[in-house]
């Protein structure tokens, strides 16, 4: 039996952030491809593969409450540009197996929105190169 | 006090500038009233890590070093004349500071009377609290911290201490 990730690890800058639980979603960044069809005729066809590599970013969404600490670093890695690296690391508890995922020039690409209010978090979308 | 460099033997990858980098060094700065809630726990430590390591070699020691003595003076008044370069040699070995690892080892060798997993553990709390700089630019941090391997952890805690903590004890 394996378990399911739901709390990795976050270091953002080399240092470990806190996160809202539940809240790290990130995509490989490799990129959309498109696949179509070539007629080699009498109703058969080939495949023309294509890879879009105008996208080829990955993007990691994190959630954080809106804590002073929380929302100076935010303000922080926004005003990085794209000088920042993350690294997300999720570990099965059962097995010890890591999964690992590196994003180097990361920005914070949105322009998230914090609350202050007693329930609330903001959350923070980054882009970066694919994913190491 | 200055800042003291310490070569990694195995180097770490860190992150500046949104680039992943290998460190190969680190340099630290002096430690202040801020860090004297670790800092005493460490000088402590060696303090009585080495009384006990002294009372050791004095018991075990004693005789041999009667016997040392003996033989060292009647050579002495051999050489009565030709004192000027033993002299110079005893001071040069007097004047040799003791290494960072010998420290470290000092500490180990505490036995019962050091908890050594306090040690450690204060040991990290001081490294990671702002006055370690990776390649001089990047604060030493929890998850670079856990990167370091165990002999370039040591050797940056021994001379912290060499350095910083128990420099007026080895002066």
């Amino acid at each position: 039996m394996s378990l399911a990730i739901s709390d990795p690890a976050v270091v953002i800058n080399n240092e470990p952030i806190g996160i809202a639980p539940g809240t790290v979603k990130y995509t490989e960044g490799f990129g959309e491809a498109n696949i179509r069809a070539q007629s080699t005729g009498n109703g058969n066809v080939t495949q023309i593969y294509s890879r879009d590599v105008t996208m080829n970013f990955s993007t990691v969404k994190i959630s954080l409450y809106n804590d002073i600490k929380s929302i100076n670093l935010a303000r922080a890695w926004k005003a990085l540009l794209n000088e920042n690296s993350i690294t997300v690391t999720g570990t099965d508890p059962a097995t010890g197996e890591s999964l690992t995922r590196t994003f180097l020039s990361a920005a914070v690409i949105n322009d998230y929105e914090v609350e202050f209010a007693s329930d609330s978090m903001f959350e923070l979308e980054f882009k970066s190169l694919p994913a190491v | 006090m200055k800042e003291v460099t310490v070569t990694l033997k195995t180097p770490i990858e860190y992150a500046y500038k949104g680039e992943m980098l290998k460190a190969s060094f680190v340099t630290i700065k002096p430690t202040t009233t801020k860090h004297i809630h670790l800092t005493s726990v460490l000088k402590q430590a060696f303090q009585v890590s080495a009384m006990k390591m002294s009372e050791r070699t004095d018991a075990e020691e004693l005789k041999e070093l009667k016997e040392e003595k003996a033989a060292e003076k009647a050579e002495k008044d051999a050489k009565n004349t030709e004192n000027g370069e033993e002299s110079n040699d005893k001071k040069a070995k007097k004047d040799e500071k003791i290494s960072p690892s010998d420290l470290m080892s000092t500490i180990y060798m505490g036995g019962k009377d050091i908890n050594i997993k306090e040690i450690v553990l204060t040991g990290k709390e001081l490294l990671t609290s702002g006055i370690v700089m990776v390649e001089g630019e990047e604060k030493l941090t929890r998850p670079l911290c856990d990167k370091l391997s165990q002999e370039d952890f040591e050797e940056i805690l021994g001379s912290i201490m060499v350095n910083f903590i128990v420099a007026s004890l080895l002066d």
